[in-house]
């Protein structure tokens, strides 16, 4: 969102915000700020590992389930581990292909 | 080295007809093409709701042929079987050519080709299964080109000492003035290109491995997430490349007139074999995938589109039966009783099975719009599944540059099939 103006500027949202209620900025940074501001309101911070941690921070006075919103689930298994699960099942596969390619090449001799 | 090398020298009126047909057909998708990138990649992808149609399905075809035809050609120089080094130049010409069509179909569906290739260096993402893909895909180029290179050099070198002028010129150009037929000379090209060979097929089956990664990480499309289109792919870049080599070497011998005798047609018989077994175990997974599917009430959807819905009918008929159930039997039956023109029918009819499979399995998944402001129950079908005129236009232009590249390789390349 607001691509075009990200090297220059903040997102329009954020720049037009009266009371500075919007920040954007890099995740590393907007987490630290965020864990500040929530522990200042002694609030709650939403998005920190909701999903195994959102793009998009949001700071709540209490918890969310106390104002009607849903309890996200926090996974566990990370999207990094997951890819590598994934690409390993392929490698055993190509392992396979590999194997069997061999035994094929092994009917050469009897001929 | 007893086979001769002849350039190709029909000058029949068939061929002109066949090589202005397919330049004429390259025109017309050139210009669809520069009108997507004048204009807007829009008139190519017929929904905004489906971002990966035809150009992406193209993609994967192509790319999948190529490692097919690795996997094949390198069961003769890195495996070492005699019988298959028989092939091994038409099979690695073809990889190459397959290859690099295939990445011009997907290169060109970016809309800023120069983008995808600066970014892919200036800025790596090792996370990413489409910057490994793309970095891997360039490396088995590279040394598939290479070992093609290893095993025409001492072809290329015979065109070259054998005639004069301009021709000789070019031929010397491409072997790097590099002109010597000795046996000793062509043991070590030999030996070279096993290196490649074994380079090719590991960069090969690992980018391969990427290219379906690239769907199974994708976590929001439930067709396509998880383990099984990784491996799926390899085995059925297997058949895939089998298909391509039949019906290249048989199509060749009957437009040339000659006949296939010996070595080479108790190979092909063998290979139909092969071939046969292989679709079999496509059609295993196919079952696993689907079955499983029916199951998870997300891939549900998706199923059954193919199962009953307005996928049923290039499911039924093309993905199982022209694809891979009929295939099955002719070649078996063909196998049985020598019939090349079998053999061929059957390739050539699970190349535009599994062509349409790629389609198919590309827009199911992406039929569902991954949420709706309506809410869960409004999720609608977007309204056509079928490519654009357009669309159509260039990926036949790509598919015709592919049989121009292949025609002339066939009249300029030592491709025959050759033994030592």
């Amino acid at each position: 969102m607001c691509f075009d103006r990200i090297p220059h500027a903040k997102p329009a949202c954020v720049a037009a915000c009266p009371v500075g209620a919007l920040d954007f900025g890099l995740k590393d940074d907007m987490l630290k700020k965020a864990k500040n501001r929530a522990d200042a309101v002694g609030g709650y911070l939403l998005g920190e590992h909701e999903a195994g941690g959102t793009d998009f921070l949001t700071i709540l006075r209490t918890k969310p389930e106390e104002i009607g919103l849903v309890v996200a689930p926090k996974k566990v298994v990370s999207s990094n581990f997951d890819k590598l699960r994934i690409t390993s099942y392929g490698f055993a596969g190509a392992a396979v292909l590999t194997g069997l390619m061999y035994i094929y090449s092994r009917t050469e001799e009897r001929d | 080295m007893n086979s001769t090398i002849q350039p190709g020298n029909t000058k029949s009126p068939a061929y002109y007809i066949w090589i202005s047909s397919l330049i004429a057909v390259m025109a017309l998708g050139g210009y669809a093409m520069l009108l997507s990138l004048i204009i807007s990649l829009e008139i190519l992808e017929f929904s905004i709701r489906i971002p990966w149609a035809m150009m992406v399905s193209n993609y994967v075809f192509f790319v999948v042929s190529s490692t097919g035809l690795c996997i094949v050609s390198s069961l003769g120089h890195v495996f070492g079987m005699k019988r298959y080094e028989l092939i091994s130049r038409r099979c690695v010409f073809l990889s190459l050519i397959t290859i690099i069509f295939g990445m011009s179909s997907i290169v060109l569906h970016l809309g800023h080709p120069e983008r995808a290739i600066i970014y892919n260096v200036i800025t790596p993402n090792l996370r990413s299964a489409m910057w490994w893909m793309g970095t891997l895909y360039t490396l088995y180029i590279v040394f598939i080109a290479g070992e093609y290179w290893f095993l025409s050099r001492s072809g290329l070198s015979k065109i070259a000492n054998n005639s004069t002028g301009l021709k000789q010129k070019i031929y010397s150009l491409i072997v790097f003035k590099n002109n010597d037929e000795s046996p000793e000379s062509v043991k070590n090209d030999h030996k070279w290109a096993r290196i490649l060979g074994t380079l090719a097929l590991l960069a090969g089956l690992s980018a391969h491995n990427t290219l379906g990664a690239l769907f199974g990480h994708a976590e929001a499309r439930a067709f396509w997430y998880g383990p099984y289109y990784p491996v799926y792919f390899l085995f059925s870049a297997a058949f895939c490349g089998y298909a391509w080599l039949i019906a290249a070497i048989i199509v060749t011998y009957k437009i040339k007139g000659e006949e296939i005798a010996g070595k080479l047609k108790k190979l092909i018989f063998e290979m139909a074999k092969i071939f046969a077994l292989l679709l079999s175990l496509g059609l295993l997974f196919t079952s696993y995938k689907l079955g499983l599917g029916l199951l998870d009430p997300i891939k549900a959807k998706s199923v059954m589109l193919l199962l009953t819905g307005p996928f049923s009918l290039p499911f039924w008929l093309f993905e199982f039966a022209i694809g891979s159930f009929l295939p099955i039997i002719i070649l078996l039956y063909s196998a049985k009783k020598e019939n090349i023109s079998g053999v061929l029918i059957a390739s050539v009819m699970v190349l535009v099975g599994v062509f349409i499979m790629r389609y198919d399995f590309l827009i199911v998944a992406q039929v569902y719009p991954m949420f709706s402001p309506m809410g869960k129950d409004a999720l609608v079908l977007v309204p056509s599944f079928i490519p654009t005129l357009m669309e159509i236009l260039v990926i036949a232009a790509i598919i015709a540059a592919f049989f121009l590249a292949y025609t002339l390789g066939v009249k300029y390349l030592p491709l025959e099939e050759e033994s030592h």
